[in-house]
């Protein structure tokens, strides 16, 4: 793996000052590595992946890619859509946010080493050749509002702020956040995965008091009913630990 | 605390201007009824100076109670376990996400505690405090339904910032105030908590749902 295939080139335009800059480089992730990972977690924008080659990308070194599809374009309900839009990650020896926009800064991805996601060398991957175990690291929810704020600006120079980017995805990643949780519980007693997730889909689909639970989750109000409601349902399961 | 009242009232009645003799049916010399109005004004700024700061002792008051309340749940909450505290707050509807933000730890550490691996005191005096937080306000303040859909949802449309972020940056005194004092504004909490939250969040975009049911966003003008 190479230290500079994915440095910014002289070409490449600076970040304009408006763009959002984490406080710490924690806030960017939910999980990394093997001992935060967790397979229940549905695929989702901003995981990244190794020993994966984007087709028509050429040298994304050490083969490592970040999905930056939308979490709303990448999914058709449990299932994911059949190619995903993904960037290939490479090594970066300085992180700086001002620095190329054409660069997702991607710092402490792994102990001690900063990565950077070109986002000018974009590529569609099969959804087969996503594997959960192949998983290195899961963006946080702030972490995907930055990714694509940075996306949207590389493509357009539109600055968009990132709370309204976040109100957009908030309803699927709430979504995400629940079958996780969901699958979690029924694998740990002793379901498959595939069909926890089905269950799952099938629970967050069906209407309560005339409404459909998925679109109850459009509301940030409804969020924490909902969640209520799938603790209980885990319990009436025989699925919650306690 | 302090409490300051008056009695003073401001009135216009015939004992103050009663017109007798040759100057009945005259108008008041100009001079004594701008030196009314200019009383009356003068006794209404007090007035309201005094209901201010009445208002703001209450406040301070309010403040220190629930402060000693908060803080009584507290202890009572820490004696529980660290799982059985991070469950509790799961139950009632808490995003994991949003309990570590506060706790000031990942997700995955978070998991750890749930399944029951030990935290520091610190860590548990944290959950802690948490749960005695909506105890507090399902106690205090029982218009208040749904207290963690009340702490996720943003104080005000115009800006993201909600009573949660404010606890994640260790407000619970505001939390506590925008919960119990219905005199104060929204933006008044939040000039207290981001005094630039205007300049900050000022938007040209907005959110609405597409054709294809999901959430989008366009320019505020766009609309049609």
């Amino acid at each position: 793996m190479t230290d500079s295939s994915s440095e910014a080139s002289e070409d490449d335009p600076p970040a304009p000052e408006q763009l959002h800059s984490p406080d710490a480089a924690d806030d960017l992730y939910l999980y990394r590595g093997a001992d935060e990972l967790v397979k229940e977690r549905p695929i989702l924008t901003g995981d990244v992946f190794a020993g994966l080659q984007i087709p028509g990308v050429a040298e994304a070194d050490g083969e490592l890619a970040m999905i930056v599809a939308h979490p709303c374009s990448m999914r058709r309900g449990a299932q994911l859509a059949p190619r995903i839009l993904m960037a290939p990650v490479g090594r970066h020896r300085q992180i700086s946010w001002r620095g190329s926009l054409n660069l997702m800064p991607l710092p402490e991805l792994t102990p001690d080493t900063n990565f950077a996601a070109r986002l000018s060398d974009l590529g569609q991957v099969a959804a087969q050749e996503l594997h959960r175990d192949a998983r290195v690291a899961c963006l946080s929810h702030d972490g995907i509002a930055i990714l694509h704020q940075r996306l949207i600006c590389s493509l357009t120079r539109l600055v968009v702020g990132v709370p309204k980017l976040h109100d957009t995805a908030e309803p699927v990643l709430v979504e995400v956040e629940l079958c996780e949780e969901w699958c979690l519980a029924a694998c740990a007693a002793g379901v498959a995965l595939a069909a926890a997730e089905a269950s799952f889909e099938e629970w967050i689909r069906a209407e309560h008091n005339g409404r459909r639970r998925q679109d109850r989750l459009k509301a940030r109000s409804e969020h924490s009913a909902i969640r209520r409601q799938l603790w209980a349902e885990l319990k009436r399961r025989g699925w919650a630990a306690n | 605390m302090t409490m300051t009242t008056s009695t003073t009232t401001a009135t216009i009645s015939n004992e103050t201007y009663a017109p007798t003799g040759s100057s009945a049916g005259l108008p008041a010399p100009a001079a004594d009824r701008t030196q009314l109005i200019s009383d009356i004004a003068d006794q209404a700024t007090g007035l309201r100076d005094v209901s201010h700061l009445t208002a703001q002792d209450i406040a301070r008051f309010t403040d220190g109670v629930m402060s000693s309340l908060l803080e009584q749940k507290t202890q009572e909450a820490a004696r529980r376990s660290v799982s059985s505290l991070a469950n509790s707050l799961g139950e009632r509807g808490f995003a994991w996400r949003d309990v570590a933000r506060l706790a000031g730890v990942t997700v995955p550490a978070l998991r750890k505690w749930r399944m029951g691996e030990p935290a520091s005191p610190n860590n548990r005096r944290k959950l802690a405090q948490i749960v005695a937080l909506v105890d507090v306000i399902e106690d205090r303040c029982p218009d208040i339904e749904d207290v963690v859909s009340w702490l996720e949802v943003p104080v005000l449309d115009d800006a993201p910032t909600s009573p949660m972020d404010m606890l994640a940056h260790n407000r619970f005194d505001l939390v506590c105030r925008y919960a119990t004092d219905t005199f104060t504004s929204p933006e008044a909490i939040l000039d207290d908590y981001e005094p630039d939250w205007r300049e900050r969040y000022a938007s040209a975009f907005e959110t609405f749902v597409g054709s294809d049911g999901y959430l989008s966003l366009r320019l505020v003008d766009s609309q049609e």
